[in-house]
């Protein structure tokens, strides 16, 4: 969900770097509505505590929130943690980095040409059904329950909705636009920063937005299946032994790192595409 | 074939006296600004009433009141003898924007047929009532065609067939011709005066364009100032059957013409 | 660029273009699996051989892949039903969707793979599981595309419902849902690739059968030609539910395409 641009009054010019922004006034419903979020939230937990005391959850050993987050902070301040959480945070970047490296620039040169579109058309089609955690197995035959096994898996399922945005762009990119860009005589390298790139960018960014959120999933997902060192095996490890304390502790980490990464997206789109028309009406 | 020529089925029967629509010294604020003023006028049955004014003088906003689609903020609008609350199921509407006034995903027949529809109609009279109001806005055979797939002036005809079929006492145009060409707009113009001149019922066309506002009405109510008060409502003899090259080249024509822009001039200049 | 071909060989033409890299790509990789020496890679050749004969001769669709397609549609069409009934009730509904705001945004950004555990804990390793799992994992794409769906209404649409007095059942049945369902295949689209990935991984884990768990065994088992059937399989198998659902969508939503491509060649 893509939350309202913020705070200062309408029509304050603020050059920013170079580019003039105008903002928004926050509207007034902000904190009534954090109120009633924040009351959902803790109804929310309150259910939870509820479950926990049936039947159900009783015999399924499901610990409670408070049982989780005292076990969220014991485990909070051991090194294995950490190594967790960094080890699927890197797994994460790296895979979105491949991603973007060798999606966008392919992408983009596809979507250029018609010829290069009808040649790669059957193949993308295929490729990009075959669900990149079924080649967990084969990635853990060739490369070991490795960072690069889960790099490989999670670059796989990232790729495809960063190639096809890419290909969009090329093909769709505003031709007006460039003919503006040529008519002032724009270098070629000023040409792709002002113009090509913000314009493209806006195609590919539902691309990127979706890559950012399969990369993770993926990466914990590789890593559960093949054991690979990350929060996926952890989770792994503590339904083994039968901490499902830890294991609810590490889903929340889990979880916590997805709301953390995906405020990074937000805070990113509002820097990135604060001109684009969807940008602007925000006023929801 | 329903005779559609019956005024009784458009519940104008002769015999009804009283104005049709009643604005009783309505007013309209958006909170502090206030864009409608003291606003009086009585519509009678059967007659073609076109408000026109300086753009942005509200004509829009007093639209969505007689519409029901808002309230006055003091003051009264009636609509057949009932005050006005909500949108009265005797009067219908065409818009100005046809392309997104019309149902995409229907045909031309079923997106008349809606409102039908909703009032309870059984499926086989509202077909017939569809394709009944549908020929008599000239588009009979296009029934089965998508909206997208029509010009412009075709699918106002089918809003305005949609208007048509619903039965209504009165008719409320919103600039329903300004999103149209110029020989388009002619044709529709004409098309509205023979419906009217047909069915008997009460027309309500709000425009900027003076020449159609002359044209078109028996009456002209010319909105000035700001806020928007009636500046004047100015009769319109030029009788019946009128003609686009004819009637605009006698010199009433013109006399009324020239009457309605130097009012408006002058309140655009206030 | 319209050269002065005849029609066929304008068809020729483009059949070739389509054709012509995955025509080679197999070719290539016919050649070199062929010549490989690693145990992990083994030549197209015996894979293709050894895909008819476990799957076609020896029953290995009935036996693997119904039960997995059986499974798919079903959590599935739990996703859809869930993800349009929420959707349209949170789209329409505005107070209500920021009020839960918190709570679908973490339990959409929650790895599905960190699920799997908690799955388990309540419904065991079997079918229900699985089918659990698929839905909650899939929905989520289609619920944020029907509220987007929902709340797209024009507003000239609006006051024309308002004005003509359209009943709140033809409101839902004839504006709001039509309008809507462009938005939904989108996200159905989506939900059905995540669909066949949760379906694969839950039957890592889950109770034999199925074509992840075939895939799984064989390589714990290092039966790795069968493995690579299976993966055949799969992407065959994937292949062709999208262009069941693409058919679909052409049939459901032909008067979108038929107005966009009325529009774009308006403007062309």
């Amino acid at each position: 969900m893509i939350q309202d641009v913020q705070t200062r009054p309408v029509g304050a010019l603020r050059p920013a770097r170079g580019r003039v922004r105008i903002e928004r006034p926050r509207p007034r419903r902000d904190a009534r509505e954090l109120l009633i979020q924040t009351g959902v939230v803790v109804l929310a937990v309150i259910v939870w505590y509820l479950f926990t005391l049936t039947p159900l959850a009783q015999n399924a050993r499901m610990p409670g929130p408070v049982q989780t987050i005292v076990r969220f902070g014991e485990l909070a301040v051991t090194e294995p943690f950490w190594v967790a959480i960094g080890a699927t945070v890197l797994a994460w970047a790296l895979a979105l980095l491949l991603s973007i490296v060798v999606g966008i620039p392919v992408g983009l040169a596809i979507g250029r040409s018609k010829r290069a579109q009808d040649s790669t058309h059957f193949a993308i089609d295929f490729l990009r059904t075959i669900p990149a955690l079924a080649l967990v197995p084969l990635l853990l035959l060739l490369m070991g329950p490795s960072l690069g096994m889960v790099v490989s898996a999670a670059f796989l399922t990232a790729v495809w909705p960063v190639l096809i945005q890419s290909i969009y762009a090329g093909r769709l990119a505003d031709p007006a636009l460039h003919q503006m860009a040529r008519s002032f005589r724009l270098s070629r390298w000023d040409r792709v920063r002002y113009v090509l790139t913000p314009d493209a960018l806006a195609f590919i960014w539902p691309g990127l937005r979706l890559a950012v959120t399969a990369s993770l999933l993926s990466t914990v997902a590789a890593q559960l299946i093949g054991a690979a060192p990350g929060i996926g095996s952890a989770i792994l490890l503590a339904q083994l032994s039968d901490r499902t304390d830890s294991l609810f502790a590490y889903v929340l980490a889990a979880c916590f790192l997805g709301l953390m990464i995906n405020a990074l997206l937000m805070w990113a789109q509002r820097k990135v595409l604060w001109w684009h028309p969807s940008m602007r009406d925000r006023t929801k | 074939m329903t005779d559609l020529s019956t005024p009784a089925i458009f519940g104008v029967t002769p015999a009804q006296a009283g104005p049709i629509l009643s604005l009783n010294g309505m007013s309209f604020s958006y909170g502090t600004n206030q864009v409608l003023s003291d606003i009086n006028v009585d519509v009678a049955r059967g007659e073609f009433l076109c408000i026109v004014g300086p753009s942005g003088t509200g004509k829009t906003t007093l639209l969505q009141n007689l519409a029901g689609l808002r309230s006055p903020t003091s003051g009264s609008i009636e609509f057949a003898g009932e005050r006005v609350t909500g949108p009265p199921a005797q009067l219908a509407v065409v818009f100005q924007d046809y392309s997104r006034s019309l149902l995409p995903w229907m045909t031309a027949v079923d997106n008349v047929a809606l409102p039908l529809k909703s009032a309870g109609v059984s499926r086989r009279e509202r077909h017939d009532r569809a394709l009944i109001a549908l020929a008599e806005v000239g588009l009979e055979g296009a029934d089965e065609k998508y909206p997208w797939q029509l010009s412009g002036g075709m699918q106002q005809r089918v809003a305005l067939a949609r208007a048509l079929a619903y039965e209504p006492a009165a008719i409320l145009m919103d600039e329903p011709f300004a999103s149209v060409d110029a020989q388009t707009r002619a044709d529709l113009e004409d098309l509205t005066l023979r419906v009217r001149d047909h069915l008997g019922i009460t027309v309500i066309l709000v425009t900027h364009d003076i020449d159609e506002a002359v044209y078109l009405s028996d009456r002209v109510l010319v909105l000035s100032g700001k806020p928007a008060t009636v500046a004047e409502i100015i009769d319109v003899d030029l009788g019946r059957g009128r003609d686009q090259i004819d009637t605009k080249a006698t010199p009433e024509f013109a006399e009324l013409r020239s009457r309605v822009y130097r009012l408006i001039r002058r309140s655009a200049a206030d | 660029m319209k050269t002065r071909k005849r029609p066929w060989a304008r068809a020729l033409t483009e059949i070739i273009w389509f054709s012509w890299l995955p025509v080679a790509a197999f070719v290539l990789i016919w050649i070199f699996s062929g010549m490989s020496t690693s145990f992990y890679l083994p030549s197209a050749q015996v894979v293709l051989e050894q895909t008819w004969q476990v799957w076609f001769v020896e029953g290995g669709i009935a036996e693997n892949l119904v039960p997995s397609l059986i499974r798919l549609v079903a959590g599935f069409a739990l996703a859809v039903a869930l993800g349009v009934g929420f959707g349209v009730l949170l789209g329409l509904v505005r107070p209500l969707e920021s009020a839960v705001r918190p709570l679908t945004d973490a339990a959409r950004t929650i790895p599905g793979a960190a699920l799997l555990p908690i799955a388990i804990m309540f419904f065991g390793l079997g079918d229900a599981m699985k089918i659990a799992m698929i839905a909650f994992i899939s929905m989520w794409p289609i619920l944020l595309n029907t509220i987007e769906g929902v709340r797209s209404i024009d507003p000239t649409l609006r006051s024309v419902m308002a004005t003509f007095r359209i009943t709140r059942r033809d409101r839902f049945q004839h504006v709001f849902l039509p309008q809507a369902m462009p938005q939904v295949f989108a996200g159905a689209r989506i939900g059905l690739a995540i669909s066949i990935a949760v379906m694969v991984v839950v039957e890592m884990f889950g109770t034999p059968g199925g074509i992840g768990y075939f895939i799984r065994h064989a390589q714990q088992t290092f039966r790795v030609v069968d493995m690579w059937t299976g993966l055949v399989i799969l992407g065959i198998f994937g292949y062709l539910l999208n262009i069941l659902f693409r058919i679909l969508e052409r049939r459901v939503l032909h008067w979108y395409h038929a107005m966009i491509a009325q529009a774009q060649g308006a403007s062309a």
